[in-house]
Protein backbone atom coordinates (compact mmCIF):
# COMPACT_ATOMS: atom_id res chain seq x y z
CA UNK A 1 0.00 0.00 0.00
CA UNK A 2 1.49 3.28 -1.14
CA UNK A 3 1.31 5.79 1.66
CA UNK A 4 2.80 8.85 0.02
CA UNK A 5 0.29 11.06 -1.68
CA UNK A 6 0.39 13.47 -4.59
CA UNK A 7 -2.77 15.14 -3.33
CA UNK A 8 -2.47 17.19 -0.13
CA UNK A 9 -5.41 15.35 1.42
CA UNK A 10 -3.82 15.43 4.87
CA UNK A 11 -4.22 19.19 4.97
CA UNK A 12 -7.92 19.17 4.27
CA UNK A 13 -10.34 19.95 7.05
CA UNK A 14 -11.68 16.44 6.43
CA UNK A 15 -8.45 14.94 7.68
CA UNK A 16 -9.09 16.58 11.04
CA UNK A 17 -12.76 15.81 11.55
CA UNK A 18 -13.11 12.52 9.74
CA UNK A 19 -11.43 10.42 12.46
CA UNK A 20 -13.86 11.93 14.97
CA UNK A 21 -16.89 11.16 12.83
CA UNK A 22 -15.69 7.67 12.01
CA UNK A 23 -14.78 7.10 15.65
CA UNK A 24 -18.24 8.19 16.72
CA UNK A 25 -19.89 5.97 14.11
CA UNK A 26 -17.87 2.94 15.13
CA UNK A 27 -18.59 3.72 18.79
CA UNK A 28 -22.34 3.69 18.12
CA UNK A 29 -22.12 0.56 15.98
CA UNK A 30 -20.05 -1.24 18.63
CA UNK A 31 -22.55 -0.31 21.35
CA UNK A 32 -25.46 -1.48 19.21
CA UNK A 33 -23.73 -4.75 18.38
CA UNK A 34 -22.70 -5.18 22.03
CA UNK A 35 -26.25 -4.52 23.17
CA UNK A 36 -27.63 -7.03 20.67
CA UNK A 37 -25.23 -9.64 22.00
CA UNK A 38 -26.12 -8.91 25.61
CA UNK A 39 -29.78 -9.23 24.73
CA UNK A 40 -29.07 -12.47 22.93
CA UNK A 41 -27.36 -13.98 25.97
CA UNK A 42 -30.09 -12.65 28.21
CA UNK A 43 -32.70 -14.38 26.07
CA UNK A 44 -30.80 -17.65 26.40
CA UNK A 45 -30.53 -17.24 30.13
CA UNK A 46 -34.16 -16.38 30.66
CA UNK A 47 -35.21 -19.27 28.52
CA UNK A 48 -33.07 -21.83 30.37
CA UNK A 49 -33.87 -20.18 33.72
CA UNK A 50 -37.61 -20.24 33.23
CA UNK A 51 -37.94 -23.52 31.40
CA UNK A 52 -36.32 -25.09 34.47
CA UNK A 53 -39.27 -23.95 36.52
CA UNK A 54 -42.98 -24.43 36.80
CA UNK A 55 -45.55 -22.90 39.03
CA UNK A 56 -48.56 -24.89 40.16
CA UNK A 57 -51.52 -22.82 41.19
CA UNK A 58 -54.06 -24.49 43.49
CA UNK A 59 -57.33 -22.61 44.13
CA UNK A 60 -59.38 -23.72 47.10
CA UNK A 61 -63.01 -23.97 47.82
CA UNK A 62 -63.56 -21.11 50.36
CA UNK A 63 -65.43 -23.51 52.66
CA UNK A 64 -62.50 -25.90 52.96
CA UNK A 65 -60.97 -26.29 56.41
CA UNK A 66 -57.30 -25.78 57.22
CA UNK A 67 -56.63 -29.49 57.79
CA UNK A 68 -58.32 -30.44 54.53
CA UNK A 69 -56.35 -27.80 52.68
CA UNK A 70 -53.13 -29.08 54.12
CA UNK A 71 -54.01 -32.65 53.23
CA UNK A 72 -54.83 -31.68 49.66
CA UNK A 73 -51.57 -29.78 49.28
CA UNK A 74 -49.57 -32.70 50.65
CA UNK A 75 -51.17 -35.00 48.09
CA UNK A 76 -50.40 -32.55 45.29
CA UNK A 77 -46.79 -32.17 46.43
CA UNK A 78 -46.47 -35.96 46.61
CA UNK A 79 -47.81 -36.18 43.09
CA UNK A 80 -45.38 -33.55 41.86
CA UNK A 81 -42.41 -35.14 43.63
CA UNK A 82 -43.26 -38.48 42.07
CA UNK A 83 -43.44 -36.97 38.59
CA UNK A 84 -40.35 -37.84 36.51
CA UNK A 85 -38.08 -34.83 35.90
CA UNK A 86 -39.07 -32.87 38.99
CA UNK A 87 -36.10 -31.95 41.18
CA UNK A 88 -37.90 -30.25 44.01
CA UNK A 89 -40.98 -28.37 45.17
CA UNK A 90 -41.46 -25.36 47.40
CA UNK A 91 -44.77 -24.29 48.83
CA UNK A 92 -44.88 -20.50 48.90
CA UNK A 93 -46.20 -19.15 52.20
CA UNK A 94 -48.93 -16.52 52.42
CA UNK A 95 -46.44 -13.68 52.94
CA UNK A 96 -44.65 -14.47 49.72
CA UNK A 97 -47.88 -14.70 47.83
CA UNK A 98 -48.97 -11.38 49.26
CA UNK A 99 -45.65 -9.85 48.18
CA UNK A 100 -46.20 -11.14 44.65
CA UNK A 101 -49.70 -9.74 44.54
CA UNK A 102 -48.67 -6.40 45.98
CA UNK A 103 -48.09 -4.69 42.62
CA UNK A 104 -51.65 -5.52 41.61
CA UNK A 105 -53.59 -5.38 44.84
CA UNK A 106 -51.58 -2.93 46.95
CA UNK A 107 -49.70 -3.28 50.23
CA UNK A 108 -52.65 -4.44 52.21
CA UNK A 109 -53.50 -7.35 49.93
CA UNK A 110 -53.14 -9.81 52.78
CA UNK A 111 -55.69 -7.87 54.82
CA UNK A 112 -58.32 -8.20 52.14
CA UNK A 113 -60.54 -11.09 52.80
CA UNK A 114 -60.15 -12.77 49.46
CA UNK A 115 -59.32 -16.38 48.89
CA UNK A 116 -55.75 -16.71 47.71
CA UNK A 117 -54.62 -19.78 45.83
CA UNK A 118 -51.69 -21.81 47.04
CA UNK A 119 -48.62 -21.58 44.85
CA UNK A 120 -46.08 -24.34 44.51
CA UNK A 121 -42.77 -23.59 42.83
CA UNK A 122 -41.48 -26.65 41.03
CA UNK A 123 -37.84 -26.98 40.00
CA UNK A 124 -37.14 -29.30 37.08
CA UNK A 125 -34.01 -31.24 36.30
CA UNK A 126 -32.02 -29.56 33.50
CA UNK A 127 -32.63 -32.45 31.09
CA UNK A 128 -36.21 -33.02 32.15
CA UNK A 129 -38.78 -33.88 29.50
CA UNK A 130 -41.95 -33.27 31.37
CA UNK A 131 -45.29 -34.39 30.02
CA UNK A 132 -47.13 -31.25 30.89
CA UNK A 133 -50.50 -32.46 29.64
CA UNK A 134 -50.37 -35.58 31.79
CA UNK A 135 -49.38 -33.54 34.84
CA UNK A 136 -52.26 -31.17 34.26
CA UNK A 137 -54.71 -34.08 34.01
CA UNK A 138 -53.36 -35.65 37.20
CA UNK A 139 -53.70 -32.35 39.03
CA UNK A 140 -57.22 -31.77 37.80
CA UNK A 141 -58.16 -35.21 39.10
CA UNK A 142 -56.94 -34.26 42.58
CA UNK A 143 -58.31 -30.71 42.57
CA UNK A 144 -60.36 -29.25 39.73
CA UNK A 145 -59.05 -25.76 38.92
CA UNK A 146 -55.42 -26.54 39.75
CA UNK A 147 -53.24 -25.17 36.99
CA UNK A 148 -49.69 -25.75 35.75
CA UNK A 149 -48.05 -22.53 34.63
CA UNK A 150 -44.81 -23.11 32.75
CA UNK A 151 -44.39 -19.37 31.97
CA UNK A 152 -44.71 -20.23 28.27
CA UNK A 153 -46.71 -17.12 27.44
CA UNK A 154 -44.44 -14.93 29.51
CA UNK A 155 -41.35 -16.39 27.86
CA UNK A 156 -42.83 -15.94 24.39
CA UNK A 157 -43.61 -12.31 25.14
CA UNK A 158 -40.22 -11.70 26.68
CA UNK A 159 -38.41 -13.36 23.81
CA UNK A 160 -40.44 -11.42 21.26
CA UNK A 161 -39.48 -8.24 23.09
CA UNK A 162 -35.81 -9.23 23.12
CA UNK A 163 -35.99 -10.13 19.43
CA UNK A 164 -37.37 -6.66 18.81
CA UNK A 165 -34.43 -5.17 20.67
CA UNK A 166 -32.01 -7.22 18.59
CA UNK A 167 -33.68 -6.11 15.39
CA UNK A 168 -33.47 -2.52 16.55
CA UNK A 169 -29.76 -2.92 17.29
CA UNK A 170 -29.16 -4.48 13.88
CA UNK A 171 -31.06 -1.65 12.23
CA UNK A 172 -29.02 0.91 14.16
CA UNK A 173 -25.77 -0.78 13.15
CA UNK A 174 -26.88 -0.80 9.52
CA UNK A 175 -27.82 2.88 9.67
CA UNK A 176 -24.47 3.76 11.22
CA UNK A 177 -22.61 1.94 8.46
CA UNK A 178 -24.71 3.64 5.77
CA UNK A 179 -24.04 7.00 7.43
CA UNK A 180 -20.33 6.19 7.40
CA UNK A 181 -20.43 5.45 3.69
CA UNK A 182 -22.40 8.64 2.96
CA UNK A 183 -19.97 10.73 5.01
CA UNK A 184 -17.06 9.33 3.04
CA UNK A 185 -18.86 9.96 -0.25
CA UNK A 186 -19.45 13.57 0.75
CA UNK A 187 -15.90 14.12 2.03
CA UNK A 188 -14.42 12.49 -1.07
CA UNK A 189 -16.51 14.67 -3.37
CA UNK A 190 -15.35 17.73 -1.48
CA UNK A 191 -11.76 16.54 -1.77
CA UNK A 192 -12.13 15.98 -5.50
CA UNK A 193 -13.49 19.47 -5.85
CA UNK A 194 -10.83 21.14 -3.69
CA UNK A 195 -7.99 19.38 -5.47
CA UNK A 196 -9.38 19.42 -9.00
CA UNK A 197 -6.40 21.40 -10.30
CA UNK A 198 -3.87 18.96 -8.88
CA UNK A 199 -5.99 16.05 -10.12
CA UNK A 200 -6.04 17.59 -13.60
CA UNK A 201 -2.25 17.85 -13.58
CA UNK A 202 -1.86 14.29 -12.37
CA UNK A 203 -4.28 13.21 -15.11
CA UNK A 204 -2.32 15.08 -17.75
CA UNK A 205 0.81 13.27 -16.56
CA UNK A 206 -0.96 10.09 -17.62
CA UNK A 207 -2.40 8.90 -14.32
CA UNK A 208 -5.40 6.60 -14.64
CA UNK A 209 -8.41 7.29 -12.41
CA UNK A 210 -7.45 4.32 -10.25
CA UNK A 211 -4.19 6.08 -9.33
CA UNK A 212 -6.17 9.02 -7.94
CA UNK A 213 -8.72 6.73 -6.30
CA UNK A 214 -5.83 4.96 -4.59
CA UNK A 215 -4.82 8.16 -2.84
CA UNK A 216 -8.30 8.76 -1.48
CA UNK A 217 -8.51 5.12 -0.45
CA UNK A 218 -5.23 5.33 1.44
CA UNK A 219 -6.48 8.42 3.21
CA UNK A 220 -9.70 6.62 4.19
CA UNK A 221 -7.68 3.67 5.43
CA UNK A 222 -5.55 5.87 7.66
CA UNK A 223 -8.34 8.03 9.07
CA UNK A 224 -10.73 5.09 9.33
CA UNK A 225 -8.30 3.05 11.39
CA UNK A 226 -7.45 5.94 13.69
CA UNK A 227 -11.11 6.82 14.31
CA UNK A 228 -12.34 3.24 14.32
CA UNK A 229 -9.85 1.92 16.84
CA UNK A 230 -10.51 4.81 19.21
CA UNK A 231 -14.27 4.39 18.81
CA UNK A 232 -14.03 0.68 19.56
CA UNK A 233 -11.84 1.17 22.62
CA UNK A 234 -14.29 3.74 23.92
CA UNK A 235 -17.21 1.38 23.27
CA UNK A 236 -15.41 -1.45 25.09
CA UNK A 237 -14.87 0.88 28.03
CA UNK A 238 -18.56 1.83 27.95
CA UNK A 239 -19.67 -1.82 27.91
CA UNK A 240 -17.39 -2.56 30.86
CA UNK A 241 -18.77 0.47 32.64
CA UNK A 242 -22.32 -0.68 32.00
CA UNK A 243 -21.47 -4.12 33.37
CA UNK A 244 -20.04 -2.56 36.51
CA UNK A 245 -23.09 -0.36 36.99
CA UNK A 246 -25.45 -3.30 36.54
CA UNK A 247 -23.55 -5.34 39.05
CA UNK A 248 -23.79 -2.55 41.59
CA UNK A 249 -27.47 -1.87 40.99
CA UNK A 250 -28.34 -5.45 40.01
CA UNK A 251 -29.93 -6.65 43.27
CA UNK A 252 -32.18 -3.62 43.38
CA UNK A 253 -33.20 -4.12 39.76
CA UNK A 254 -33.89 -7.79 40.41
CA UNK A 255 -36.21 -6.98 43.25
CA UNK A 256 -38.09 -4.41 41.24
CA UNK A 257 -38.31 -6.62 38.21
CA UNK A 258 -39.25 -9.61 40.33
CA UNK A 259 -42.12 -7.63 41.77
CA UNK A 260 -43.21 -6.41 38.40
CA UNK A 261 -43.03 -9.85 36.87
CA UNK A 262 -44.87 -11.20 39.85
CA UNK A 263 -43.08 -14.43 39.39
CA UNK A 264 -41.31 -16.19 42.17
CA UNK A 265 -39.87 -18.69 39.77
CA UNK A 266 -37.42 -16.07 38.64
CA UNK A 267 -36.16 -15.25 42.04
CA UNK A 268 -34.11 -18.30 43.00
CA UNK A 269 -32.36 -18.44 39.68
CA UNK A 270 -31.57 -14.77 39.51
CA UNK A 271 -30.79 -14.17 43.13
CA UNK A 272 -27.05 -13.74 42.63
CA UNK A 273 -26.98 -11.91 39.34
CA UNK A 274 -29.70 -9.35 39.52
CA UNK A 275 -31.97 -9.51 36.49
CA UNK A 276 -29.49 -11.66 34.70
CA UNK A 277 -28.59 -8.57 32.66
CA UNK A 278 -24.85 -9.00 32.49
CA UNK A 279 -22.87 -7.02 29.96
CA UNK A 280 -20.43 -9.89 29.92
CA UNK A 281 -19.57 -10.84 26.39
CA UNK A 282 -17.99 -14.06 25.22
CA UNK A 283 -14.59 -14.04 23.54
CA UNK A 284 -16.04 -14.43 20.06
CA UNK A 285 -18.44 -11.56 20.72
CA UNK A 286 -15.55 -9.29 21.65
CA UNK A 287 -13.92 -10.55 18.48
CA UNK A 288 -16.89 -9.37 16.41
CA UNK A 289 -16.76 -5.96 18.06
CA UNK A 290 -13.00 -5.79 17.48
CA UNK A 291 -13.66 -6.36 13.76
CA UNK A 292 -15.95 -3.33 13.56
CA UNK A 293 -13.26 -0.66 12.98
CA UNK A 294 -11.85 -2.76 10.17
CA UNK A 295 -15.27 -3.29 8.64
CA UNK A 296 -15.96 0.45 8.86
CA UNK A 297 -12.55 1.21 7.33
CA UNK A 298 -13.22 -1.21 4.50
CA UNK A 299 -16.57 0.45 3.86
CA UNK A 300 -14.85 3.85 3.91
CA UNK A 301 -12.22 2.71 1.40
CA UNK A 302 -14.78 1.19 -0.94
CA UNK A 303 -16.96 4.32 -0.72
CA UNK A 304 -13.97 6.56 -1.46
CA UNK A 305 -12.86 4.50 -4.43
CA UNK A 306 -16.37 4.27 -5.85
CA UNK A 307 -16.92 8.02 -5.45
CA UNK A 308 -13.61 8.94 -7.13
CA UNK A 309 -14.09 6.59 -10.07
CA UNK A 310 -17.67 7.68 -10.58
CA UNK A 311 -16.94 11.41 -10.30
CA UNK A 312 -13.87 11.31 -12.53
CA UNK A 313 -15.66 9.30 -15.19
CA UNK A 314 -17.85 12.36 -15.75
CA UNK A 315 -14.86 14.61 -16.41
CA UNK A 316 -12.88 14.89 -19.63
CA UNK B 1 -12.10 24.97 -32.14
CA UNK B 2 -14.31 27.21 -30.04
CA UNK B 3 -15.03 27.67 -26.35
CA UNK B 4 -18.75 27.47 -25.60
CA UNK B 5 -20.64 29.86 -27.84
CA UNK B 6 -17.55 32.04 -28.33
CA UNK B 7 -15.88 32.78 -31.65
CA UNK B 8 -14.02 30.05 -33.45
CA UNK B 9 -10.42 30.48 -32.38
CA UNK B 10 -8.88 27.82 -34.56
CA UNK B 11 -10.31 26.85 -37.92
CA UNK B 12 -9.26 25.53 -41.29
CA UNK B 13 -6.14 24.06 -39.79
CA UNK B 14 -4.51 21.04 -41.32
CA UNK B 15 -1.02 19.89 -40.58
CA UNK B 16 0.87 16.77 -39.75
CA UNK B 17 3.88 16.60 -37.48
CA UNK B 18 6.26 13.97 -38.74
CA UNK B 19 7.73 11.76 -36.05
CA UNK B 20 11.03 13.15 -34.87
CA UNK B 21 10.36 16.64 -36.26
CA UNK B 22 11.00 19.92 -34.45
CA UNK B 23 8.61 22.84 -34.84
CA UNK B 24 8.25 26.25 -33.34
CA UNK B 25 4.66 27.35 -32.86
CA UNK B 26 4.64 31.10 -33.27
CA UNK B 27 1.95 33.74 -33.26
CA UNK B 28 0.85 36.77 -31.31
CA UNK B 29 -0.48 36.19 -27.87
CA UNK B 30 -4.14 35.23 -28.07
CA UNK B 31 -3.64 33.70 -31.49
CA UNK B 32 -4.56 30.28 -30.13
CA UNK B 33 -1.14 28.71 -29.50
CA UNK B 34 -2.10 27.33 -26.12
CA UNK B 35 -5.45 26.05 -27.41
CA UNK B 36 -3.72 24.26 -30.26
CA UNK B 37 -1.32 22.65 -27.78
CA UNK B 38 -4.24 21.65 -25.56
CA UNK B 39 -5.82 19.83 -28.48
CA UNK B 40 -2.55 17.96 -28.83
CA UNK B 41 -2.19 16.89 -25.20
CA UNK B 42 -5.85 15.88 -24.79
CA UNK B 43 -6.57 18.89 -22.60
CA UNK B 44 -9.42 19.80 -24.97
CA UNK B 45 -11.53 17.97 -27.48
CA UNK B 46 -12.00 19.66 -30.84
CA UNK B 47 -15.51 21.04 -31.39
CA UNK B 48 -15.19 19.95 -35.01
CA UNK B 49 -12.56 18.38 -37.17
CA UNK B 50 -10.17 15.56 -36.50
CA UNK B 51 -7.19 15.41 -34.19
CA UNK B 52 -5.22 12.26 -34.43
CA UNK B 53 -2.41 11.30 -32.07
CA UNK B 54 0.02 8.45 -32.67
CA UNK B 55 -2.25 7.25 -35.45
CA UNK B 56 -5.44 7.27 -33.39
CA UNK B 57 -8.36 9.59 -33.86
CA UNK B 58 -8.88 11.38 -30.54
CA UNK B 59 -12.66 11.32 -30.98
CA UNK B 60 -12.58 7.54 -31.08
CA UNK B 61 -10.62 7.27 -27.84
CA UNK B 62 -12.23 5.93 -24.75
CA UNK B 63 -11.54 7.65 -21.46
CA UNK B 64 -9.56 4.59 -20.39
CA UNK B 65 -7.21 5.08 -23.36
CA UNK B 66 -6.17 8.58 -22.27
CA UNK B 67 -3.53 7.68 -19.65
CA UNK B 68 -1.48 5.55 -22.05
CA UNK B 69 -1.48 8.31 -24.68
CA UNK B 70 -0.81 11.10 -22.21
CA UNK B 71 2.24 9.24 -20.93
CA UNK B 72 3.71 9.53 -24.41
CA UNK B 73 3.21 13.29 -24.40
CA UNK B 74 5.33 15.62 -22.25
CA UNK B 75 3.93 19.09 -21.63
CA UNK B 76 5.59 22.26 -20.36
CA UNK B 77 2.71 24.47 -19.32
CA UNK B 78 2.95 28.20 -19.70
CA UNK B 79 2.02 28.64 -16.05
CA UNK B 80 4.19 25.62 -15.08
CA UNK B 81 1.37 23.96 -13.13
CA UNK B 82 3.68 22.50 -10.54
CA UNK B 83 2.03 20.84 -7.56
CA UNK B 84 2.59 23.29 -4.75
CA UNK B 85 2.92 20.92 -1.82
CA UNK B 86 5.38 18.59 -3.56
CA UNK B 87 9.13 19.14 -3.67
CA UNK B 88 10.89 19.84 -6.97
CA UNK B 89 12.00 16.22 -6.99
CA UNK B 90 8.50 14.86 -6.37
CA UNK B 91 7.05 17.13 -9.05
CA UNK B 92 9.55 15.81 -11.58
CA UNK B 93 8.93 12.28 -10.37
CA UNK B 94 5.19 12.44 -11.01
CA UNK B 95 5.14 11.08 -14.60
CA UNK B 96 7.33 8.18 -13.54
CA UNK B 97 5.23 7.45 -10.46
CA UNK B 98 1.97 7.33 -12.36
CA UNK B 99 3.70 4.99 -14.81
CA UNK B 100 4.65 2.71 -11.92
CA UNK B 101 8.45 3.07 -12.17
CA UNK B 102 10.40 1.75 -9.17
CA UNK B 103 11.04 4.29 -6.43
CA UNK B 104 14.83 3.80 -6.39
CA UNK B 105 15.05 4.44 -10.14
CA UNK B 106 12.78 7.45 -9.82
CA UNK B 107 15.04 9.13 -7.30
CA UNK B 108 18.17 8.56 -9.35
CA UNK B 109 16.72 9.75 -12.67
CA UNK B 110 15.04 12.79 -11.21
CA UNK B 111 18.03 14.05 -9.27
CA UNK B 112 20.25 13.59 -12.32
CA UNK B 113 17.90 15.56 -14.52
CA UNK B 114 17.37 18.31 -11.96
CA UNK B 115 21.14 18.61 -11.61
CA UNK B 116 21.36 18.90 -15.39
CA UNK B 117 18.95 21.85 -15.43
CA UNK B 118 20.98 23.47 -12.63
CA UNK B 119 18.77 22.66 -9.68
CA UNK B 120 20.98 20.13 -7.88
CA UNK B 121 20.68 22.14 -4.67
CA UNK B 122 16.89 22.53 -4.88
CA UNK B 123 15.76 18.90 -4.98
CA UNK B 124 13.63 19.24 -1.87
CA UNK B 125 12.56 22.83 -2.38
CA UNK B 126 8.86 23.55 -2.69
CA UNK B 127 7.83 25.40 -5.87
CA UNK B 128 6.80 28.50 -3.91
CA UNK B 129 10.38 28.95 -2.70
CA UNK B 130 11.79 28.78 -6.23
CA UNK B 131 12.17 31.71 -8.62
CA UNK B 132 10.07 31.80 -11.79
CA UNK B 133 12.99 30.57 -13.86
CA UNK B 134 13.70 27.73 -11.45
CA UNK B 135 10.05 26.69 -11.47
CA UNK B 136 10.11 26.70 -15.25
CA UNK B 137 13.09 24.37 -15.24
CA UNK B 138 11.33 22.02 -12.83
CA UNK B 139 8.32 22.06 -15.18
CA UNK B 140 10.57 21.25 -18.12
CA UNK B 141 12.32 18.47 -16.24
CA UNK B 142 8.89 17.00 -15.41
CA UNK B 143 7.87 17.17 -19.08
CA UNK B 144 10.92 15.32 -20.34
CA UNK B 145 11.69 12.88 -17.49
CA UNK B 146 9.63 10.04 -18.98
CA UNK B 147 11.21 10.45 -22.47
CA UNK B 148 7.94 11.31 -24.20
CA UNK B 149 7.38 10.66 -27.91
CA UNK B 150 5.89 14.12 -28.24
CA UNK B 151 7.04 17.17 -26.27
CA UNK B 152 4.80 20.22 -26.21
CA UNK B 153 6.33 23.32 -24.60
CA UNK B 154 4.29 26.47 -24.08
CA UNK B 155 6.65 29.47 -23.77
CA UNK B 156 9.28 27.33 -22.06
CA UNK B 157 11.88 30.07 -22.02
CA UNK B 158 9.64 32.94 -21.01
CA UNK B 159 10.99 33.29 -17.48
CA UNK B 160 14.66 32.49 -17.89
CA UNK B 161 17.60 34.53 -19.10
CA UNK B 162 19.04 33.96 -22.55
CA UNK B 163 21.82 31.67 -21.38
CA UNK B 164 19.45 29.29 -19.60
CA UNK B 165 16.91 29.69 -22.39
CA UNK B 166 19.45 28.44 -24.90
CA UNK B 167 20.50 25.64 -22.59
CA UNK B 168 16.89 24.50 -22.37
CA UNK B 169 16.53 24.68 -26.15
CA UNK B 170 19.59 22.45 -26.44
CA UNK B 171 17.91 20.02 -24.04
CA UNK B 172 14.89 19.94 -26.38
CA UNK B 173 17.19 19.40 -29.37
CA UNK B 174 18.93 16.52 -27.57
CA UNK B 175 15.56 14.90 -26.96
CA UNK B 176 14.61 15.56 -30.57
CA UNK B 177 17.75 13.79 -31.74
CA UNK B 178 16.72 10.81 -29.65
CA UNK B 179 13.47 10.69 -31.62
CA UNK B 180 11.05 12.92 -29.69
CA UNK B 181 8.76 15.09 -31.77
CA UNK B 182 9.02 18.62 -30.36
CA UNK B 183 6.72 21.61 -30.58
CA UNK B 184 7.87 24.79 -28.84
CA UNK B 185 5.30 27.59 -28.66
CA UNK B 186 6.90 30.98 -28.23
CA UNK B 187 6.56 34.59 -29.21
CA UNK B 188 10.27 35.16 -28.71
CA UNK B 189 11.35 35.93 -32.30
CA UNK B 190 14.98 36.30 -31.29
CA UNK B 191 15.01 32.75 -30.00
CA UNK B 192 13.22 31.37 -33.07
CA UNK B 193 15.62 33.09 -35.41
CA UNK B 194 18.63 31.38 -33.80
CA UNK B 195 17.38 28.01 -34.97
CA UNK B 196 16.45 26.65 -38.33
CA UNK B 197 13.49 24.59 -37.26
CA UNK B 198 10.20 24.77 -39.11
CA UNK B 199 7.62 27.18 -37.80
CA UNK B 200 3.91 26.70 -37.41
CA UNK B 201 2.62 30.25 -37.73
CA UNK B 202 -0.76 30.93 -36.21
CA UNK B 203 -2.37 33.92 -37.84
CA UNK B 204 -6.06 34.80 -37.95
CA UNK B 205 -7.09 31.49 -36.35
CA UNK B 206 -5.37 29.40 -38.91
CA UNK B 207 -1.90 27.96 -39.34
CA UNK B 208 0.79 28.34 -41.97
CA UNK B 209 3.97 26.37 -42.06
CA UNK B 210 7.17 28.28 -42.63
CA UNK B 211 10.45 26.56 -43.28
CA UNK B 212 13.47 28.83 -42.74
CA UNK B 213 15.55 26.44 -44.83
CA UNK B 214 13.30 27.12 -47.83
CA UNK B 215 12.48 30.84 -47.73
CA UNK B 216 9.06 31.91 -48.91
CA UNK B 217 5.71 31.93 -47.09
CA UNK B 218 3.33 29.08 -47.14
CA UNK B 219 5.84 26.36 -47.79
CA UNK B 220 5.44 23.19 -45.88
CA UNK B 221 4.52 19.58 -46.06
CA UNK B 222 0.88 20.44 -46.74
CA UNK B 223 -1.09 23.36 -47.95
CA UNK B 224 -2.36 25.20 -44.90
CA UNK B 225 -5.74 25.87 -46.45
CA UNK B 226 -6.56 22.34 -47.46
CA UNK B 227 -9.57 21.16 -45.46
CA UNK B 228 -11.68 22.62 -42.70
CA UNK B 229 -10.27 20.31 -40.11
CA UNK B 230 -7.71 20.32 -37.36
CA UNK B 231 -5.22 17.55 -37.58
CA UNK B 232 -2.14 17.06 -35.52
CA UNK B 233 -0.92 13.57 -36.01
CA UNK B 234 2.59 12.88 -34.88
CA UNK B 235 3.23 9.25 -35.64
CA UNK B 236 5.04 7.20 -33.02
CA UNK B 237 8.76 7.68 -33.20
Amino acid sequence: MRLRSDLPLNRDAAARFLPWILGFMVYLAALAVGAAMVVDRLADRWQTGLTGNLTVEVPFDPDLGVAEKSLLLDRIIDLLSATPGVAGTTLLDDREIARLLEPWLGVSASELDIPLPALIAVTLRPDARLDRGQLQRDLTALQPGARVDDHGAWIDDALAFLDGLKLLAALLTGLVLVATALTIVFVTRTGLSIHRHVIEIVHLMGAPDAYIAQQFQTQSLRLGLIGGVFGTLLAAATLYGADYLLRVTGPFLAETAGNVAGDSAMAPDQAGGGLGVHVKLLAWQWGVIAMLPFAATLIAMISARWTVLRSLARRL
Amino acid sequence: MQYGAGPQILRDITFTLAPGSFHFLVGRSGAGKSSLLKLMYLGLRPTSGIVSLFGRDVASLDRADYPAIRRRVGVVFQDFRLIEHLSALDNVALPLRVAGVRESDIRRHCSELLAWVGLADQLNALPATLSGGQQQRVAIARAVIARPNLLLADEPTGNVDDVIGLRLMYLFEELNKLGTTVVVATHNDALVSRFTHRQLRLEQSTVRIFDPAQPGPGRGPQSPYATPATAASPEPA
